[in-house]
């Protein structure tokens, strides 16, 4: 893949524009970022205030999603819940992509000596272990309050954040490393050294660049993933804790009230986290077709 | 606490789990009864999802561009972004609450009979899959894409051969990352099973890690966590040696 | 030898040569063969208003550079035209049934019994996951009801027929584990298996060493005597073709600019085109002449307008050649499409 360049981007932009279904997908991630974003200022019922009297309403008037079983909001809990889902999509992401960088620039480019071997056998350590079920752990040990780490309270939320970024370091470094394996042989790199570039300007301003179209590719199916993760935990009690509302948290709530009819406590919560997710496949795809055409997308044996 | 940490590897390599917290059995023993019915979970899940998923892939590729092919791509991309517990959800309400189809959850052991225990498990079996049919569908198209488009296969038309013999003729030389992807998926699945046994309160491994956490018995979340780790590479080894086995051949 | 005159305008040639029968009746007639793929928002030719015929025994060269249309016609003839082009006219008639209007279940069986064809690169043409012996039965058992015993035998037989020392040994290997000249005779093996009436070969030499690929001429010429095919043998080498070829019929951006007998078109070539493909052979008695290439390059899809589509590159053009496309006439013997005077 070709680097892309901000005069490039201006092409990237409308050949979305123009795949329908990347311009879906980012206009679903667009409209849950945005409403996450805005949460404070939409004019959304209080997520935390009960009201007995108004407990398990089905949706319509007031309440576009119907009332939880103390009387909450569900739009504005789902609205709220959100976030901090979003947030460990991308703050892991935002946390594994600069480890995961540095790591497969510095194994690639010295491809075949000690670094590399050393750095990738560690990135494949690191690879061989199961994201959810360390997750799972390590919260489950940790515990889900905050804990002091010398002068800094972590809070949950962060600890699940750094803990799934250091897992998305092998998919990010072996990626980088491909490319930069890859690209540190080749000529340009050979005249850029004779020009007298130092290693590591070569390693940014040349090889870098080459990498950002599959590595935006990626990030963007890790935020998915991370979406998912956290509604996981929060799903079975070790994420977001309740009252706080999280996806999850309502549809491990919603639990409850499967054989009783209130089928919108756990329609809605589902339904975002999945729009969410197939927000960001789409998008995902459409940019990788863009970026990448040479994968097939044939026109089968016998059309 | 290195110390113990050293030690408790060496018990651990060597068999001896040690003792729970909770409740002073020998973890072993626990876990030799909850593992199995993950295992089943995850067996039957990615038996389907591999079935399921190739001919859907087949098909899809055979008919690139044209309706079956776009009613898949669509169904790959929603089943590859649902959360499975949400899934689960949905089709206990509407499954099992209201149609009475099949049990909310539970699990019912082989020793009551081998159709009760399938029985029980479609619903949680189904739900578990739902992701890598969608996965593994969308890999078996591009890689039967990429075969469809090789000399080979114009060769094959060329000399006349059924198109249900062309198809097998790519298909033979698309299968090898398929195969590796699923080795991949089994590892994988392995700790969404655990999501999935919660939502359908099915006694299997997940119980055991609950339960743990709560009662902060860490030998016993270590002992989980060692088990599912240990699948999940063994998986990616399989997957490893299969890339390896495929490949001289072409050479 | 004289070849004989064919009257003015005739659509078919008899030919008379040594040792061969001679053979008027028309196996393959091409009238008007039109392909074309969508380019942009249009449609761009790649095979336009090709017409010829092939009479039974004849052998028959297609010769000319990398996108001028001779593999595309044989695809056509095939069927397999790659799924992104069409046909968008003209007709294909072979033993009196139009291939073009015949149904795909219909085209499976004639595929690979009747007519057949070799392609160039045998180790990219063989399934890399199948034996020999498998495909070569899969082939056998698609067109006939032998048991797998039966087939086995034959196929055995077919891998004697083209050369293969050790048959048995072959048909248990792979494709990668055997020479390019094995592979090649294995190709040819599996399209002449169901003893097809027709068969094209599509540079069938040139993936091989100049040493095999004089193995491989003499192969085809064995298999024409012994099986009575009627051969296509698609090139862009002349030498080649001159040996197994009784006539030629030339290419160029997508349409016939020369046709005729081999050693009329030698002796004398009327189409800029065809002379300057005999001026590039090197000759042997002029070891120190310099190797004359043709200047310029061929056509890409869809750049050829009206007129001569040779015209970029003619040494002799005048004006009419950029307005009309010439059509074939016939001069001294053969069919030339040259608006230039006779040479």
């Amino acid at each position: 893949m070709s680097s892309v360049a901000p005069r490039q981007l201006a092409t990237v932009w409308r050949a979305i524009v123009e795949n329908p279904a990347g311009s879906f997908g980012l206009l679903i991630l667009l409209a849950i970022f945005g409403t996450a974003l805005l949460a404070p200022v939409l004019g959304l019922f209080d997520p935390a205030s009960m009201n007995l009297n108004g407990k398990l309403l089905a949706p319509g008037g007031e309440h576009w999603m119907g009332t939880d079983h103390v009387g909450r909001d569900v739009l504005s809990r789902i609205v709220w819940g959100a976030r901090p889902s979003l947030t460990v999509g991308v703050g892991a992401v935002l946390i594994g992509l600069p480890i995961g960088i540095a790591i497969g620039l510095m194994a690639g480019f010295y491809y075949g000596r000690l670094v590399d071997m050393m750095l990738m056998r560690a990135i494949e350590v690191l690879a061989s272990i199961p994201l959810l079920i360390w997750a799972i752990a390590v919260v489950g040990v940790l515990g889900v309050k905050p804990i002091a780490l010398g002068p800094f309270m972590v809070s949950n939320e962060m600890k699940i954040v750094v803990l799934i970024g250091i897992l998305y370091v092998p998919s990010i470094a072996r990626l980088v490393h491909a490319v930069a394996a890859v690209e540190g042989r080749s000529d340009y790199v050979r005249a850029r050294r004779v020009q007298g570039a130092s290693d590591l300007t070569i390693m940014v301003s040349d090889i870098l660049p080459n990498c950002l179209s599959p590595l935006v590719v990626q990030a963007t199916l890790l935020v998915a993933a991370g979406v998912l993760v956290e509604a996981s935990l929060s799903f079975i009690g070790l994420g977001v804790q309740p009252p706080q509302p999280s996806l999850g948290g309502m549809l491990s709530e919603a639990r409850n009230f499967i054989f009783s009819g209130e089928w919108w406590l756990s329609f809605f919560p589902g339904l975002v986290i999945s729009l969410t997710v197939i927000g960001f496949n789409l998008f995902g795809d459409a940019l990788r077709d863009i970026l990448d055409p040479r994968r097939s997308s044939g026109t089968g044996l016998f059309g | 606490m290195p110390e113990q940490y050293v030690a408790w590897l060496g018990k651990t390599l060597s068999g001896d789990l040690g003792k729970s917290y909770m409740t002073g059995r020998p973890l072993g023993e626990e876990l030799a009864r909850t593992f199995p019915i993950t295992l089943e979970l995850v067996v039957l899940s990615i038996a389907f999802a591999v079935t399921v998923g190739v001919l859907l892939g087949i098909v899809s590729a055979v008919m690139a561009g044209r309706l079956p092919d776009v009613i898949a791509s669509l169904f790959s991309v929603v089943g590859v972004s649902v959360p499975g517990f949400w899934l689960g959800l949905i089709l206990i309400v509407y499954l099992s609450v209201a149609l009475g189809w099949f049990p909310p959850g539970g699990f019912v052991p082989l020793s009551e009979g081998v159709w009760p225990n399938l029985y029980a498990m479609v619903l949680p079996a189904f739900t578990l899959s739902l992701h890598y049919i969608a996965s593994l569908s969308r890999l078996t198209r591009s890689s039967m894409l990429d075969a469809l488009s090789q000399d080979y296969v114009r060769t094959a038309r060329a000399m006349g051969l059924s198109r249900p013999l062309i198809i097998a003729y790519a298909f033979k030389n698309a299968a090898a990352p398929v195969v590796a992807i699923s080795a991949i998926a089994f590892g994988y699945a392995f700790g969404w099973a655990l999501i999935i046994e919660h939502v359908f309160s099915i006694p299997g491994m997940s119980r055991s890690l609950l339960n743990a956490i709560r009662e902060r018995d860490y030998p016993m979340i270590q002992s989980v966590v060692l088990v599912v780790t240990a699948v999940f590479i063994v998986s990616n080894l399989l997957a490893d040696i299969v890339n390896r086995v495929i490949n001289p051949k072409l050479q | 030898m004289i070849p004989a005159r064919p009257p003015e305008g005739a659509q078919h040639h008899s030919v008379q040569r040594e040792g061969m029968p001679s053979s008027p009746e028309t196996l393959l007639q091409v009238d008007k063969l039109r392909v074309a793929f969508p380019l942009g928002s249009s449609l761009a030719d790649a095979v336009s208003d090709v017409s010829f015929s092939i009479g039974k025994g004849e052998a028959v060269g297609l010769l000319g550079e990398s996108g001028s249309g001779k593999s595309m016609t044989a695809l056509a003839i095939m069927g397999l035209i790659p799924p992104t082009g069409r046909i968008v006219g003209g007709s294909i008639v072979f033993d009196g049934r139009n291939l073009l209007a015949m149904p795909e279940e219909e085209m499976r069986s004639v595929r690979g019994s009747k007519i057949s064809i070799v392609f160039q690169d045998p180790l990219s043409a063989l399934n890399p996951s199948l034996r020999i012996g498998q495909q070569l039965i899969h082939i056998i058992r698609a067109h006939g009801r032998e048991s797998i015993q039966e087939a086995q035998r034959r196929a055995l037989e077919v891998l004697d027929l083209v050369g293969l020392p050790d048959p048995t040994r072959v048909m248990k290997s792979y494709a990668h584990e055997l020479s390019g000249g094995m592979r090649q005779r294995a190709l040819i093996g599996m399209a002449i298996a169901c003893r097809p009436q027709l068969l094209i070969a599509d540079e069938p030499t040139t993936a091989l060493d100049v040493t095999i690929q004089a193995q491989i001429v003499d192969l085809f010429r064995q298999l024409r005597r012994e099986l009575d095919l009627t051969l296509i043998f698609i090139t862009h080498n002349l030498d080649l073709m001159a040996e197994i070829c009784d006539r030629a019929i030339v290419m160029y951006g997508g349409t016939i600019v020369e046709s005729g007998v081999v050693e009329d078109l030698f002796s004398r070539p009327q189409h800029p085109y065809t002379n300057m493909l005999i001026d590039c052979l090197p000759r042997l008695d002029d070891l120190h002449r310099e190797l004359t290439l043709i200047p310029g390059m061929p056509p890409a899809l869809g750049a050829i307008a009206a007129g001569c589509p040779f015209e970029p590159r003619c040494p002799r053009t005048i004006d009419r050649c950029r307005a009309v496309r010439p059509a074939l006439e016939s001069r001294f013997g053969h069919m030339v499409a040259c608006w230039g005077s006779p040479v």
